[in-house]
């Protein structure tokens, strides 16, 4: 088994969002998708929200006295119409820090940070509900995965080692053509379809939590 | 089989060799290689993850208690006769070097997952200690021991970092503001998240992680730069995040996220593709917005 092919599919999965882990063996990889507990969505750790109210970071400036957003990206951190100082404020208007009282305290009068979600504010939380489906519950979701590149005209044959897998993936050398099973379940029906998509999702979609 | 843990296995180095620069690798191998050594099938990232080693094992399907901290079983239970399942643990590492006895790390909240087989793993490299506890472990020590207080507003300061886990010398025992912490230390650690029934009731025990997390972060207690904040003002504050966030329901969080869907794709065209770059690998979010 060549063990560029298995680092070839690592690399596609990878950029699927899956996490790909190795162990000392060449041909088996264990895929993880780090998902919403209910619906199967992506969790994303490096998202933030506000601390206070739980919108979503705009990843934006914010000018109160001319109250226009702007980009982070490039610009000075002054306005360019008033010359004050911009703030990265929460995105939700009735959020406590944008209130008259609090608005000065989380957002302007701190020396080292920039607002309320800047990236040094202790006021900022990794992602606590999903985008979906709004539950609040994430989860690791892996499987153990053996990679068999087939030669042409090579047979598919599962020996009792591989029951231990959850999948197998199957694949034709030098060829994008991939069949993915369940060793037990192959064993079976003996059913076999190869086809020109990995399809990984529908792998984890199957998956009982 | 091995029956200690963790064991110099790395027996022509000393970690003493290793400064925080360059110790990253060498300690989570170390920490990899004797989970090898004690049966566990151990899993090394292969692209950048928030997780440093993932590992499983073949445990007794009817008692965990059947399979010991060493042993992987390869057919059925040999105590019942049941058959085996796997089980996975996701480790994240914190190698920490002993200082007047006391070892300091920092977590953010992007390390407390809701699932319970994640392991924070702190590995006292000079004096050869694993500490693993579950997620749900060490929110459960802070709660029930009311060291909640711990958990507000302090992440990503440098007030977050924990200088209370400390040895005492005299009989080598470890604790944490005085409570011990010897039932997560090496073996007992390993035991500790092994024989549990948390692949089995994922969701029941990521309600309960939620719950906990919702109790102790939530808690309002300012850190440094909001020091100065009135008693009525913080009360104030709390009533907010209750209102805004603790007492929301899964409908209430979806409508946070049109909210933040529509006010983004009322600005500019420009400004909007400059923030939502930030989301690319948010696929269902990102394939919401009108650019």
């Amino acid at each position: 088994m060549a063990d560029l092919r298995v680092k070839s599919i690592s690399y596609k999965l990878i950029s699927e969002g899956f996490d790909i882990y190795r162990t000392d063996q060449q041909n088996e990889i264990l895929i993880n998708k780090h998902c919403c507990a209910d619906c199967k969505t992506s969790w994303n750790t490096d998202i933030t929200e506000c601390y206070f109210c739980g919108t979503i970071n705009p990843y934006l400036y914010f000018c109160k006295n001319c109250n226009i957003f702007t980009s982070t990206k490039g610009g000075k951190k002054e306005c360019k119409e008033c010359n004050t100082l911009k703030q990265k404020i929460c995105f939700n208007d009735s959020c406590v820090t944008n209130s008259e009282e609090f608005y000065n305290i989380f957002n302007i009068n701190l020396k080292n940070y920039e607002g309320v979600m800047s990236r040094e504010s202790p006021c900022t939380v990794s992602q606590t509900y999903c985008f979906n489906c709004g539950s609040t519950n994430n989860i690791n979701l892996a499987v153990i995965v053996r990679i068999i590149e087939l030669n042409f005209n090579e047979k598919i044959t599962i020996s009792s080692e591989d029951l231990r897998f959850d999948y197998i993936i199957f694949t034709k050398k030098e060829k994008k053509e991939y069949f993915i099973c369940k060793p037990s379940e192959y064993l079976i029906n003996k059913k076999e379809k190869f086809i020109d998509k990995l399809e990984i999702n529908k792998m984890f979609l199957d998956l009982s939590i | 089989m091995v029956d200690k843990f963790p064991i110099k296995i790395f027996i022509d180095v000393e970690p003493e060799s290793f400064k925080t620069g360059n110790k990253k690798h060498v300690t989570e191998d170390f920490v990899a290689e004797n989970f090898k050594k004690i049966n566990w099938n151990v899993f090394r990232p292969f692209n950048d993850t928030g997780i440093d080693l993932v590992i499983t094992k073949q445990v007794c399907s009817k008692d965990f208690l059947h399979t010991k901290y060493n042993e992987n079983l390869t057919s059925n239970c040999e105590v019942c006769g049941e058959h085996s399942i796997t089980i996975k643990r996701f480790i994240q590492v914190k190698t920490r070097e002993v200082k007047q006895n006391i070892i300091g790390y920092t977590f953010s909240t992007k390390d407390f997952s809701t699932d319970p087989r994640n392991i924070l793993f702190l590995y006292s490299d000079h004096t050869n200690d694993f500490f693993s506890l579950s997620i749900y472990d060490y929110l459960n020590f802070f709660y029930e021991n009311n060291f909640a207080s711990r958990f507000t507003l302090y992440f990503n300061t440098p007030d977050d970092k924990r200088n209370t886990l400390r040895m005492k010398t005299d009989d080598n025992s470890w604790s944490y503001l005085g409570k011990s912490w010897e039932k997560f230390r090496n073996i007992l650690g390993v035991e500790n998240f092994q024989h549990r029934d948390f692949d089995m009731n994922l969701k029941e025990y990521s309600k309960i992680i939620k719950n906990l997390k919702n109790k102790m972060f939530y808690t309002f207690r300012p850190c440094k730069p909001f020091e100065n904040l009135t008693t009525t003002q913080i009360e104030s504050i709390q009533n907010k995040i209750n209102s805004d966030y603790l007492e929301k329901d899964k409908n209430k969080y979806l409508e946070l996220v049109n909210l933040y869907v529509n006010k983004m794709n009322s600005l500019d065209r420009n400004i909007q593709n400059s923030a939502i770059k930030y989301l690319e690998h948010c696929k269902e979010l990102y394939g919401r917005f009108k650019s």
